[in-house]
């Protein structure tokens, strides 16, 4: 049954092993009409292997997959990659180096009329603005261009799920994130839905509407990237998407914990109880110095960045403990400092 | 990707790989039988010369070719001097020389009757052989200096990039520590490149096994000989069998060290690209003496022959412009197309099927039919015979059961076996060029292919076949070659009254009267040029 309510995937229980290796164990994911999702990890998480079985190009070993309400992948079936209308752009772009830009951009398309082709061809050479490049070979063209004839092959053949392998991460950090922005622009005003796979995660935040971390082969937490950079749900999470100060805190009431530096309050209702042992995370940004006489640390490195700087303080009392603090403008070192923390919701975590 | 892949696929990689393999296995199969008392008879008498004179004959090119060719390699890669761009190639035409007709030329040359030995007699007054001394040529250190003439390319060739390809900081850093030009050499671009040395020598002693016609020429019996005498002259299969399993358990031996020389070979790879290449210049009399060196090797090993054959072919043009010659080029030819193009279709098919199936095993078949190329040209002979001759015998009892007739040896008495004896030779050439352009199509194509709306078959025929056109391109005209100027297998296997170029050649040149068939010699020679035009220009493209 296909309703309009029925989302654009959804995967249930997938397993994959290959050689003997479990790569994914029981993954579930869903995702909305128009949504772009990121599947964000480390090497080796399984975040490739997840796009190349919603392509069809690896067989799970177990669970389903569906496609706008469509399965493709049950106990029964394992439906062909051709047949399932779906786009992939990868990170090498896998651009046909023996035809033409027009030619790799009608490749899917060789089973319609010659006047169809055209006006497709026409319209998608002008969505990337490769007009003018329609008779160059790949080689003629700079990676930018080269991407772009990728995702207008991809479109060619109106897929329902445009998949993105990495495509990003052989363009240069000068223009990359202006190309992101004209991905997502593009994606948009289409309605695509995409799934995304990376492991920057500035690409992620800038690309993505929700975002699911991958680890060893299932997702530790999905949702904004706002939510997770600032909820995130374990530690992994965490250290993951930046970096993160781990203060040990003991819950005094419902509100605020006692650390090393001091009693700190949470904006929300903290639902550790009363008394816990917890490990509280502070992002560098969130805590704040000021230069005082009496103040509790001391700075004892600094590397200037442009736009913020990042400094190391020492805590003077006997724990010596050392945090990191992001900075707008630089101070000096040696100089004794007072540090207070953002009014935020406090992110707790169970001790090791 | 695993989408269902037609039967046919799997059933007919497999069903080449398992011909192709065949005469291996019927090798040892024959092998363990009773010879009557052939084999017994070879022990008690010529087997330990034989053995012997192989070892001897294969240490001595091997060091041979060290001793020419290692400097050579040296000073192309790592010193500049004039002529060094074009000596770069010419240290490799030798290898378009068959040893055969080099080891013709010099015997001529340096014999008694020879224009040597008779000017030295004619400027010192000497009357005969007994006044003085000169080398005999027909010696096992003869045969040895032939060979390692025509050999050296290949130690040469891997040697010269092995120097190439290392870092030149690695060469700076022994020089800022105190190391001169040739101390550095000694100690950082020799021990680094032994395995490339180890590579090319393993094959340099793999063709010396290999060899029958230089041997046969200058009498020195060897393995190889054996297999053929045994054969043609004591009409003994299984002994020829079991003297063909312990020269290709001579030739494995070589095989598994080259292995073991490859394993790390990565290691030793030019970690940084685009380094500036940085030469030592060389002046005055070192200078001389590297240029002396290498035009030298260039001039023995290629250019004196070749202009010999010229002047033979200029003095005798009537008598080798025969019918004959064009009969036999014809041959050579016909034979040489049907088995390339042949290797290149099951080449093209067990790379596919490799590449479709993408698991480990499904790259069997395409090993299992590289096996055949180690074999002598004599070995695989006695290895084709013996599963040919079986399925001639099944074919005409058949025939004659049920039709009361026999048409004969269908197998062993036509060019089949010749095609199919050269198929098992060369068509690892061909599997390994195709392979290797296939493996250059990045798997994302394939997938993106796939997620594009095409059938495996489609991808097949619009994306692999134009991508790997070259690379069958190269098969083609390398198997096309070997063909051209095989020896050994085509001396055994041809039909009653068929010659190809390479044995009217060597018939002649046994009769002593190689002048007669110079153009069929200067044809084999021109066509062993090409491969080393496409290889130039591969390296010329690597650097």
């Amino acid at each position: 049954m296909i309703t309009s309510s029925s989302p654009a995937l959804r995967i249930s229980d997938l397993h994959c092993s290959y050689a003997g290796v479990d790569i994914l164990t029981g993954l579930d994911l869903e995702l909305g009409k128009n949504e772009i999702l990121c599947l964000l990890g480390p090497s080796g998480c399984g975040k490739t292997t997840t796009l190349k079985l919603i392509a069809g190009l690896l067989p799970p070993t177990q669970g389903s997959i569906d496609i706008n309400g469509h399965a493709v992948d049950n106990a029964e079936l394992n439906l062909a990659p051709e047949k399932r209308n779906v786009g992939m752009i990868f990170q090498d772009y896998a651009l046909f180096p023996h035809l033409t830009v027009t030619d790799n951009v009608l490749f899917s398309l060789h089973k319609q009329s010659k006047a169809k082709q055209k006006e497709k061809l026409d319209y998608v050479l002008q969505l990337v603005n490769l007009t003018e490049f329609a008779d160059r070979y790949p080689h003629q063209l700079s990676g930018g261009q080269q991407q772009r004839v990728a995702i207008a092959r991809a479109l060619a053949c109106s897929p329902e799920l445009l998949l993105l392998d990495e495509p990003f991460s052989n363009i240069d950090s000068q223009v990359r994130h202006h190309l992101i922005e004209e991905m997502r622009g593009l994606l948009k005003s289409h309605n695509m839905s995409a799934i995304f796979v990376t492991h920057s995660k500035e690409e992620a935040f800038a690309f993505a509407d929700r975002l699911a971390v991958f680890h060893q082969g299932k997702i530790e937490q999905l949702g904004t990237p706002s939510e997770l950079y600032n909820q995130p749900a374990t530690r992994f999470v965490a250290d993951f998407l930046g970096k993160v100060n781990y203060l040990d805190a003991l819950v005094l009431d419902e509100y605020s914990v006692q650390t090393a530096l001091g009693m700190i309050s949470s904006k929300q209702k903290l639902t550790a109880a009363v008394g816990a042992r917890k490990l509280l995370a502070l992002r560098p940004q969130q805590l704040k110095l000021a230069v005082a006489d009496q103040g509790i640390a001391k700075i004892t490195q600094q590397q200037f960045l442009g736009m913020t700087t990042h400094c190391t303080i020492t805590l003077t009392a006997e724990s010596a403990i050392e945090l990191s603090v992001s900075m707008q403008q630089p101070m000096v070192v040696d100089n004794v400092v007072s540090v207070t923390v953002e009014d935020h919701d406090l992110v707790l975590f169970d001790c090791d | 990707m695993n989408h269902k892949l037609a039967f046919s696929w799997h059933s007919s990689s497999w069903f080449i790989a398992i011909m192709l393999a065949l005469p291996i296995v019927a090798l040892f199969y024959q092998a363990i039988g009773p010879s009557a008392d052939v084999f017994q008879h070879l022990i008690d008498t010529v087997l330990l010369d034989y053995v012997q004179n192989t070892l001897v004959l294969v240490f001595l090119v091997c060091l041979i070719s060290c001793i020419i060719a290692l400097p050579a390699a040296w000073l192309i890669a790592m010193c500049d001097f004039p002529g060094r761009k074009s000596l770069q190639w010419a240290l490799m035409l030798p290898m378009a020389m068959p040893a055969y007709i080099v080891a013709y030329i010099y015997t001529d040359m340096f014999d008694y009757a020879g224009p040597v030995q008779i000017a030295l007699r004619a400027v010192f007054g000497w009357e005969n052989a007994s006044d003085y001394w000169f080398f005999d040529i027909r010696t096992i250190p003869g045969a040895a200096t032939v060979l390692a003439l025509v050999l050296y390319p290949y130690l040469y060739l891997l040697a010269r990039t092995s120097f190439l390809e290392q870092s030149t900081c690695l060469i700076q850093a022994s020089r800022m520590l105190g190391s001169s030009a040739l101390s550095s050499c000694l100690r950082v671009s020799l021990p680094l490149a032994r395995p490339a040395i180890a590579v090319g020598l393993s094959l340099v002693a793999m063709e010396t096994v290999a060899d029958f016609a230089t041997v046969n020429y200058f009498a020195v019996n060897t393995l190889t000989t054996a297999v053929y005498d045994t054969w043609i002259g004591h009409g003994s299969l299984t002994a020829a069998a079991q003297l063909s399993v312990m020269t290709l358990s001579v030739i494995l031996l070589f095989v598994g060290l080259e292995r073991f020389a490859r394993r790390k070979q990565q290691v030793f790879q030019k970690s940084m690209l685009h380094e500036q290449e940085v030469r030592y210049q060389l002046t005055g009399a070192a200078k001389y003496l590297a240029m002396a060196w290498c035009w030298l090797l260039v001039f023995a090993g290629f250019l004196l022959p070749f202009a010999v054959l010229v002047n033979y072919a200029w003095h005798y043009f009537a008598e080798s412009w025969t019918e004959e010659f064009f009969q036999y080029s014809a041959n050579s030819l016909i034979l040489a197309v049907i088995v390339a193009g042949l290797a290149v279709l099951c080449a093209i098919l067990l790379g596919l099927y490799r590449r479709l199936v993408g698991t480990k095993y499904a790259t069997i078949p395409a090993r299992i039919s590289t096996m055949g190329y180690a074999l002598p040209g004599t070995v695989l002979a006695i290895g084709i015979i013996i599963p040919l001759t079986s399925a001639d015998f099944l074919l005409n009892d058949l025939t004659e059961l049920l039709w009361d007739w026999t048409p004969g040896l269908v197998f062993t008495g036509t060019t089949f076996a010749l095609i199919f004896a050269y198929l098992i030779r060369f068509s690892a050439i061909a599997v390994g060029s195709i392979e290797s352009s296939i493996d250059k199509i990045s798997p994302s194509l394939d997938m993106v292919t796939r997620t594009l709306g095409h059938s495996p078959n489609s991808m097949i025929r619009k994306i692999h076949i134009p991508l790997i056109r070259k690379g069958v391109l190269a098969a083609f005209l390398l198997v096309f070659i070997e063909s051209m100027k095989e020896l050994p297998t085509a001396l055994l296997l041809r039909p009653f009254n068929y010659e190809t170029l390479a044995t009217y050649v060597f018939q002649f040149a046994s009769d002593e009267m190689l002048e007669q068939a110079a153009l069929a010699a200067i044809v084999i020679v021109l066509v062993g040029l090409i491969p080393l035009i496409f290889l130039n220009r591969s390296l010329e493209q690597q650097h």
